[in-house]
């Protein structure tokens, strides 16, 4: 391209304000964009420091398994993490130091420099009690912040639903941006819509080729048969008036998609593993909206019942170059003061190693932030190995505290009406100006 | 009944005991009674085993045919499998076990054994659960994606326990974690030797020793379990429950629920009872023409597969990984949600966008005036509502403009009726 750094944010800027990203967008052919709103939305946007809370992103990534906390943090200085995994300990030489007694996992060594500057928190001992082991009902929990997993809806959802009711706070056709097949159930609301997507450049209502000519009117009747509520139809059964919404999300979403994907210049080389993929997605799309307030991406799996040395070192590499390709993305576009990365695991895994060279399910595990905005450093204290329960490290900090921290100095949500009850604020991010 | 309701009622069971339904389906059956028809559903008649298939299929344009040991090539020959079936109510049981004990390619990594997994549950599909379940727990490919080979007298791995319990008999409440460490040392030494692709019993890694397992004292051993599990009343209801609501509707009814349960195990675990108890309840009766459940991506695409009279070829594969659902790869154990869980915005976009690729190669339509009409007709879709059929009726007779001309006009506007058709809300809807 041959444009400087300087010139290529200042041309996105523009292009920000020409495409009314700032604002809410009305899916009607013909009208344009709010152009004073979006003038007015984009003040904060992406200045370094200054983003104000109606800007912020926080991006979820769920670590799918059961992730071995202490094979992600290691306690190399404990002599009893040795005794317990003769086989699965790395060398304490191996580890990547973060203090004098706790390092990161060799494969997570792309994560180290933003530790060093304090754009990455790890969070210990995270976890709830009478804690599950089932992978479903573990999720489950996590995904709805209800102990008994049985909520209808999710935090993210439920956080979403909040911020609809401010106005200008949400995009109305984009709100929040699954990536994947299916939508994760702590995005699920109770009048939010997230838009799931695969893959970004088939996010649309295609037409072949040949039938060019075609394209607009199959189009509109397509747009015309998921209207039908309400007219004459009398009352429209459920699962019909699901499909239709879904298809009216569809569409709007593909629109919105498609806008914002549009200001977006690759810079940064990303790792070709589908999950960095989905971090790029996210970042294109997040790059060109400002009310898109939730993303959520998926990488597994970390249930390493057998093999695990192997098989951790791979999958944590996968996640801290995908991670590190995306922290650059977001600084080279000027976003890294307005997103915060979340990465939790549904529980951590067993102290004592396997016959298999691998863990079984356990409990308590670390959660790692990552964002400009994020205090850096350790939050909370490294579980006892001596001091277990039933084989398993005891938790220290409810998973719903670290939530709690995010919706309310993050989003800028009242934590306890998501959460349905009060939670210690761990400060693990700034508060919104 | 009134001839109506039972051309309704036909129409309602062939639907959902199969893949969508044909007029030649209907002529077929036209004037039988429901049990008559449940039983032919049940009788399925036998089929070539799938590596006889397999090797007798070459695609247009390839070189070879289709590898058993290739993970693409076994899910093309299942979705033709499934389109081409003349058991159709066979094939779309060998779908529920598929999810039922969701096994999956991406840790298997070993299609030759996903495909003997996938013909295990063809076998005993509407035959003995008990029998199913054994089969199963003997079966490669699933000791190899619950650890089996971990499990061992000395470390007892409670992942093939665990999952046995939770999610393939009784459910969530129905045993303790002690349970759970009985039931995997029951199991330890029941292993897979790999490279025979075989179970393999290690004696010298077996736990003879006594258990204490849903209150029931004894040296059990793995087939002890599933003896007790099969017939546990719990799992009568887990599998009623979940039958229904594959086939019925997506709120639980209990009198249909209780009556296949009892029907389960008062024939001792008989599969075709519980699914004849299902077809034949009235809950059952009384869903005809109500369109309740969402069409899972297979269902969806066989469907369009059949009601056009296509052949599948590799992007149906490819498209149903877009809409959320690969075969031999559910995303894990506990297989895939369903209902309104398939319906999102890149999957309605997925849905809609194959049909497009499908109907490209359609043969000519009907004289104009009968094409909407034709269109609903062949897809199945027996009650449009307005906003469809307005919809349509537009996109069948509007002016040209901007829109294609020449010879082509015809064949192009009737291929996007049929593409629109089978975009319909009403057609995601079983």
């Amino acid at each position: 391209m041959g444009w400087t750094r300087r010139e290529f944010l200042k041309k996105a800027g523009q292009a920000l304000i020409a495409l009314g990203a700032g604002g809410p967008l009305v899916l009607v052919r013909g009208e344009s964009a709010r152009t004073s709103a979006a003038a007015e939305a984009l003040a904060g946007l992406g200045t370094p420091g200054g983003a104000s809370s109606g800007d912020r992103v926080l991006v979820v990534v769920q670590l799918s398994g059961g992730n071995d906390g202490l094979d992600t943090v290691i306690p190399y200085g404990d002599g009893r993490y040795y005794d317990a995994r003769p086989i699965l300990a790395l060398p304490a030489a191996e580890a990547v130091r973060l203090d004098g007694r706790l390092g990161l996992h060799p494969s997570l060594a792309p994560l180290k420099p933003l530790w060093d500057v304090g754009k990455l928190a790890v969070v210990q001992g995270v976890g709830y009690p009478h804690a599950s082991r089932s992978h479903f009902l573990s999720m489950d929990v996590w995904h709805t912040a209800d102990l008994s997993g049985r909520a209808p809806t999710g935090w993210l959802g439920r956080a979403l639903d909040l911020l609809a009711g401010s106005p200008g706070a949400l995009d109305p056709v984009l709100p929040a941006v699954a990536m994947g097949v299916a939508l994760p159930r702590a995005l699920s609301a109770g009048r939010t819509a997230a838009v799931c997507v695969e893959v970004l450049p088939r996010f649309r209502f295609f037409t072949p080729p040949r039938w060019r000519g075609e394209a607009d009117a199959q189009l509109r009747a397509w747009e015309e048969m998921l209207g039908g509520d309400g007219t004459g139809d009398g009352s429209v059964p459920e699962p019909l008036a699901a499909v239709r919404r879904a298809g009216r999300v569809a569409l709007a979403g593909a629109g919105a998609v498609e806008r914002a994907a549009l200001t977006y210049q690759p810079v940064v080389r990303y790792p070709a593993s589908p999950f960095a993929q989905q971090l790029q997605a996210i970042a294109r799309i997040l790059t060109g909206t400002a009310r898109t307030r939730v993303f959520y991406a998926t990488l597994g799996s970390f249930d390493h019942h057998a093999d695990e040395k192997a098989r951790q070192a791979r999958v944590l590499g996968t996640l801290a170059e995908a991670l590190a390709a995306f922290y650059r993305d977001l600084e080279a576009h000027g976003q890294a003061q307005r997103v915060a990365l979340l990465a939790f695991s549904e529980f951590g895994r067993r102290v004592h190693e396997n016959a298999s060279g691998g863990t079984d399910h356990g409990h308590a595990g670390p959660v790692l932030l990552l964002g400009g905005g994020v205090e850096g450093g350790f939050h909370g204290d490294h579980p006892s190995l001596s001091d277990l329960e039933d084989g398993d490290l005891r938790y220290g900090i409810d998973f719903r505290s670290v939530y709690a921290s995010l919706l309310e100095d993050w989003l800028g949500v009242p934590a306890a009406e998501v959460l349905g009850g009060r939670f210690e604020n761990l400060g693990l991010v700034r508060k919104a100006a | 009944m009134a001839a109506g309701t039972d051309a309704a009622l036909l129409r309602h069971l062939l639907r959902r005991a199969g893949f969508g339904v044909t007029s030649a389906d209907l002529a077929r059956h036209a004037g039988r009674r429901p049990e008559a028809v449940v039983e032919d559903l049940l009788a399925a008649p036998a089929e070539r085993p799938a590596l006889a298939e397999l090797a007798a299929i070459r695609l247009p344009g390839e070189r070879a045919p289709l590898d058993p040991a290739r993970l693409p090539d076994i899910q093309i020959w299942w979705l033709r499998r499934m389109a081409a079936t003349a058991a159709p109510l066979r094939e779309k049981m060998t779908l529920f076990w598929h999810d039922h004990f969701a096994t999956a390619f991406y840790k298997v990594q070993d299609a030759r054994l996903m495909l003997r997994q996938n013909e295990l549950l063809r076998r005993h599909a509407l035959g003995n659960f008990r029998t199913l379940l054994l089969e199963v727990s003997h079966d490669p490919a699933m000791l190899i994606w619950l650890d089996s080979n971990a499990n061992r007298k000395r470390a007892p791995n409670e992942n093939y326990a665990r999952e046995l319990m939770e999610l393939f008999t009784v459910g969530l409440g129905h045993y303790t974690e002690d349970d759970v460490k009985a039931a995997a040392r029951a199991f330890t030494g029941w292993h897979c030797d790999r490279k025979a692709g075989r179970f393999v019993f290690r004696a010298g890694e077996h736990d003879f020793g006594e258990k204490v397992f849903l209150g029931r004292v004894g040296r059990w051993d793995g087939g002890d379990v599933v003896d007790i599990l099969a017939s546990h009343e719990a799992t009568a209801r887990f599998l009623a429950a979940k039958l229904w609501r594959w086939f019925g509707a997506p709120e639980p009814d209990e009198s249909a629920i209780a009556a296949m349960a009892r029907a389960y195990l008062d024939s001792r675990c008989e599969i075709g009872a519980m699914l004849r108890a299902l077809f034949l309840s009235p809950a059952f009766a009384a869903a005809a023409g109500r369109k309740w459940l969402v069409k899972s991506p297979v269902e969806l695409v066989v469907g369009m597969h059949r009601a056009l009279g296509v052949a599948p070829d590799r992007r149906a594969v490819a498209a149903l990984r877009a809409m959320g659902q690969e075969l031999f790869n559910p995303p894990n154990v506990a297989g895939w949600k369903g209902g309104e869980a398939w319906l999102n915005a890149g999957t309605m976009l997925a849905r809609v966008n194959y049909a497009a690729e499908l109907v490209a190669a359609a043969s000519p339509g009907p004289p104009a005036s009968a094409w909407v009409e034709e269109a609903l007709r062949l897809a199945g879709v027996d009650d449009p509502s307005s906003a469809t059929r307005t919809a349509l009726a537009r996109y069948a007779s509007e002016g040209d403009g901007a829109r294609s001309a020449g010879a082509d006009r015809e064949a192009v506007r009737w291929c996007g009726l049929l593409r629109l058709v089978l975009s319909a809300p009403e057609y995601q809807l079983a």
